[in-house]
């Protein structure tokens, strides 16, 4: 560009050091075109200035906070933001990806800044205060010790009701490995960013953006919005039938998050109760009643106290639950309450299969009003303590603590005063008050609940809680399922290997649930990934074969494609859509698109998917030289033994099933390890190992990377050429696209 | 159960300013011209005497063609209307320079105290433009900037006149217009709709105009809860010491 416009991109990272108060900015564009935005930004940044064997509560880790060039310039659910810094809870303390939502992502990028890199460490509690280009470091003694609502409002108070408040709460401040950074009331960024910051002592990064975000062709931004939201996107997790039988729509899926439907409102709605009704397809200023997230998560009771949905900036899919419940209020002292994922259901979702909860429950299984109370409680507390449950780890750990009795052995004379038996057995949710806090402020013994299994099954004496099917811990490094083998079998299974901590990806478990035929899924699939048995139908699974390779692959580099754009992957990718017209098809190639016209710089979706290859394989190999062998030395690349180990209940579990067999999601060892080395095939990684190879460094461009593993030795010769291991995901559903505007220029 | 329709309206003032110039008859210069316009229907009634212009001079007396009508209750927070109007209007995202407003009360509503905001009653206004009747914005303008399309009786800012000094911000009874932080002009709304098009609940809607005054919906709660910062003894829900 002529006019040395910056278009998606700010152009810039802020970089604050706290031990010696610099405070300057950098250029990012060298990075633009590799590594995106978001994770990749995130990941390129740590594995430059973070060494290997760094742990996660030294001065020299890091937590880089970035956004992408879709990052809140119009582009639909572009509003989320990725922070990368060392693990606190899981083996090693590896890189891991902290994501969240809410608004500052995009009020990070209206400041005119892509990332904001904390350094260092300062001797008093500071908070970050990002107003445009002016960045301060402040003093946030004031608000040490206070929780995330009160610190948020107190800030807001001082620098304006516009600024987006992301704080810690006790958790972070003490330390905890479980802690999680809070902004626009309930939106987390979990993996113990909060304990990083604590230890930083940044109580809050403070940010107001006024300027914009450069679009290079506004008007196709605006038009691929309109298709989008007209004919591709579905509700909360891009389901694309509704839950009910409905005139309009030809399938309907029980299950389905598109859960509006007549005589269903948000009763406590300001003037009068607002009927979720029938939003169809084609109708885009009905999108956001699609997804009624309080009685689905909450049950029927939860209608009479629905204020409304809200989400995350620049979403039209609104999957946030906002109620008012009194008792809530009474317990808690917070009168709005919410949530999408774990925190809004911890307690009816996670903790009766292992501790059952007296009362919230009916003879016939529907959620009471009491469960609404119990769960929301959690909510308000866990949000305001800034405490993360590593994806409900939490609450099955604390059910499993009591039910087994190792509260009880450890606990010693402090045991009586949680009142277990009160919460878990006579309809008290007080209790969990004290038992939350407890652990946030992190000084008594029950806090090491959440130092993560890692740490406690180990304090405790309970190594067999990783072998047991009810702890749905799938990796022995410390992380549990996030949509793992109950997602098509070895799919699920294998993306939950990749990260170190639970994957978060979704583009999988979408089309899961999406609420189409299995027969018409094994015909997208075919389309999408090579083969109608790239899916089975769910617990009918069938070994592992190339097509569910692909669909594995694809999974995880749209989820890191999504992560580093910013778009949501918790509806991204539109794999398919709610109009029957187009044969319920989605459009592979609208990231790509919405991508060009913000940057002006020409994309195909492979070119995007092979970014967010290299952005996996990067952290791959990041991950590599801090990795520590079984003898414990530092620089391993043995994935396949060390890194990528399932937990041995999924080969144990439904004892009278084989795998394979109808109604089970058992794997088969031997399946299992092929499946691994298939994958590490797809990406170009050693085969037997797991670890990136020369040949794949090569073909990505990771020449820093490739010295670094050199030098460790640990890189590798073989591997796959690109050319011979990729397929193209260009143009495949165009057919079914006739409307998108891109393709009719 | 009742469907929510319509809100009731905690007023502004602005209503009453409108009345104030009407009474005061400021328009003199052409009143019988007007009078006749809006006799063979081709102005409204509540336009004719309403001045419409800066420096005393009046070159326009419709009322402009439409407006956006919101419901607040509807408003989810996306914020899709504040990036909407700006890619159309703007060429850019830059919500803060939008020509509607939900980004500054999403939190905590109008005021801290309101009682609104998602961290309280989970309502918030979005604040539009009302299309005055007497726009204040442009009769305060130092520079004439802000002026009339003739066909729709909108106003917008002409950027070539407009020096940014935020005279139309403070005038305006609502404080619609911004000064953008970029350009250094102001903005305000043009009717366009586009944001109305974009809005997932339907929580805008460009209608024909019609007096918005009453239907913005309330500004804060009539008994708030008192502010976590100022009664505070609860962290993470829990009495501290």
């Amino acid at each position: 560009m002529a006019d040395n416009v910056s278009y998606g991109w700010a152009g810039y990272i802020a970089r604050v050091n706290l031990t010696s108060g610099d405070i300057t900015k950098e250029s990012d564009e060298e990075m633009q075109q590799d590594y995106i935005g978001g994770m990749g930004f995130a990941n390129k940044i740590m594995f430059d200035e973070v060494p290997a064997g760094t742990k996660w509560d030294d001065p020299e880790n890091k937590a880089v906070l970035a956004v992408g060039p879709l990052t809140g310039s119009g582009v639909p659910l572009g509003g989320r933001s990725t922070w990368a810094t060392l693990s606190t809870f899981t083996k090693d303390y590896l890189i891991v990806d902290c994501h969240c939502g809410g608004t500052l992502g995009a009020q990070l990028k209206y400041s005119g800044h892509d990332g904001l890199i904390i350094e260092g460490e300062s001797e008093t509690p500071v908070y970050i205060l990002i107003d445009d280009d002016k960045i301060s470091i402040e003093d946030a003694s004031a608000f040490w010790g206070k929780g995330t609502r009160e610190t948020t409002e107190g800030l807001c108070k001082k620098h304006g009701l516009d600024c987006c408040v992301a704080a810690i709460g006790p958790a972070g401040e003490n330390l905890l490995p479980y802690a999680c950074v809070m902004n626009a009331r309930s939106h987390s960024a979990g993996a113990g960013l909060g304990a990083v910051l604590g230890k930083k002592k940044v109580k809050a990064v403070v940010v107001r953006g006024t300027k914009g975000v450069n679009v290079a062709d506004p008007q196709m931004v605006a038009d691929l919005s309109d298709y989008m939201l007209a004919e591709v996107l579905g509700s909360n997790n891009n389901h694309v039938v509704p839950s009910t039988q409905q005139s309009w729509a030809e399938y309907y899926d029980k299950g389905s998050r598109w859960t509006a439907r007549k005589g269903l409102y948000w009763a406590a709605a300001e003037g009068g109760p607002i009927e979720t009704g029938e939003p169809k397809p084609g109708e885009p200023n009905t999108v956001g009643y699609r997804c009624m997230k309080s009685t689905k998560d909450l049950g029927p009771e939860a209608e009479k106290y629905t204020v409304k949905m809200a989400g995350c900036h620049g979403c039209p899919v609104r999957c946030y639950t906002n109620v008012q419940v009194p008792r809530v209020k009474e317990i808690t002292g917070y009168s709005s309450t919410g949530n999408t994922c774990v925190p809004n259901f911890p307690v009816s979702s996670y903790m009766p299969g292992i501790a059952p909860v007296a009362g919230i429950t009916d003879e016939d299984g529907t959620l009471t009003d009491l469960s609404v109370v119990y769960n929301q409680v959690v909510s308000a507390i866990v949000d305001d303590l800034g405490l993360w449950c590593n994806y409900a780890q939490l609450y099955r750990d604390i059910a499993h603590c009591y039910a087994s009795g190792i509260f009880e052995r450890v606990l010693g004379d402090d045991y009586a005063s949680y009142r277990f038996e009160d919460f878990f057995d006579n309809q008290d949710p007080t209790p969990i008050v004290k038992i939350l806090t407890d652990i946030a402020m992190n000084q008594s013994e029950i806090a090491y609940v959440g130092h993560g299994p890692l740490v406690w099954t180990e304090r405790w004496d309970d190594a067999a809680w990783y072998d047991n099917a009810k702890s749905c811990l799938i990796n022995y490094r410390g992380w549990p399922v996030h949509h793992a083998i109950e997602c098509f079998g070895q799919v699920g299974g294998l993306y939950n290997m990749m990260f170190n901590r639970d994957d978060m990806i979704h583009s999988a478990v979408n089309f899961q649930g999406c609420g189409l035929p299995i027969d018409l899924k094994k015909e997208m699939a075919k389309e999408m990934w090579g083969g109608e048995d790239a899916c089975d139908p769910d617990k009918a699974y069938t070994p592992i074969n190339d097509a569910k390779i692909e669909f594995a692959w694809w999974s995880i580099v749209t989820d890191v494609l999504h992560d580093s754009l910013t778009l949501c992957n918790w509806v991204w990718p539109m794999a398919m859509a709610p109009e029957k017209a187009r044969d319920y098809r989605g459009d592979l190639d609208l990231e790509a698109q919405f991508y060009t016209a913000v940057t002006g710089v020409e994309v195909t979706t492979d070119d995007l998917y092979k970014a967010a290859e290299r952005i996996m394989t990067l952290q791959r190999g990041y991950s590599s030289l801090g990795m520590t062998d079984a003898e414990g030395n530092m620089g391993c690349n043995d994935f396949r033994n060390v890194h990528d180990v399932i937990t041995e209940w999924v080969f144990e579990k439904d004892p009278d099933l084989k795998a394979f067999e109808k109604g089970t999601d058992k794997m088969d060892r031997d399946d299992w390890q092929k499946a691994l080395g298939m994958l590490y095939k797809r990406f170009g990684w050693d085969e037997e190992l797991g670890c990136p190879t020369k040949q794949c460094l090569d073909d990505l461009g990771l020449d820093d990377l490739e010295s670094a593993l050199d030098e460790a030795g640990l890189l590798v010769d073989g591997g796959t050429p690109y050319d011979e291991r990729t397929r193209t995901y260009s143009g495949v559903l165009s057919d079914y696209c006739g409307n998108n505007p891109a393709l009719a220029q | 159960m009742k469907e929510n329709t319509a809100l009731e309206h905690v007023g502004s003032g602005a209503d009453r300013l409108d009345a104030f110039f009407t009474r005061r008859g400021f328009v003199k210069v052409s009143g019988a011209f007007v009078a006749t316009m809006a006799a063979l229907g081709l102005l409204p009634e509540t336009a004719a005497a309403a001045p419409t212009s800066s420096k005393g001079k009046i070159d326009y007396y419709a009322t402009p063609s439409h407006v956006l009508k919101i419901n607040r209750a509807k408003c989810t927070g996306c914020q899709r209307c504040e990036m909407s109007c700006t890619l159309k209007n703007d060429g850019n995202s830059q919500p803060a320079a939008a020509r509607i407003h939900v980004r500054d009360g999403f939190f905590y509503g109008s005021e801290l105290g309101s009682g609104d905001g998602i961290y309280y009653s989970c309502e918030w206004n979005i604040r539009q433009c009302h299309m005055c009747t007497t726009a204040m914005c442009q009769t305060a303008c130092p520079h004439g900037a802000i002026i009339t399309d003739e066909s729709t009786g909108v106003r917008s800012v002409d950027p070539e006149k407009c020096v940014g000094c935020g005279t139309c911000v403070a005038a305006c009874p609502y404080h619609m217009p911004v000064v953008n932080s970029v350009t250094h002009k102001s903005t305000k709304c043009i009717a366009c709709g586009r944001c109305a098009e974009q809005c997932p609940n339907g929580a805008l809607e460009l209608v024909e105009w019609e007096n918005v005054n009453h239907a913005s919906g309330p500004t804060r709660q009539e008994n708030p809860d008192p502010l976590i910062s100022e009664v505070q003894d609860y962290v993470g829900g829990g009495k501290v010491a």
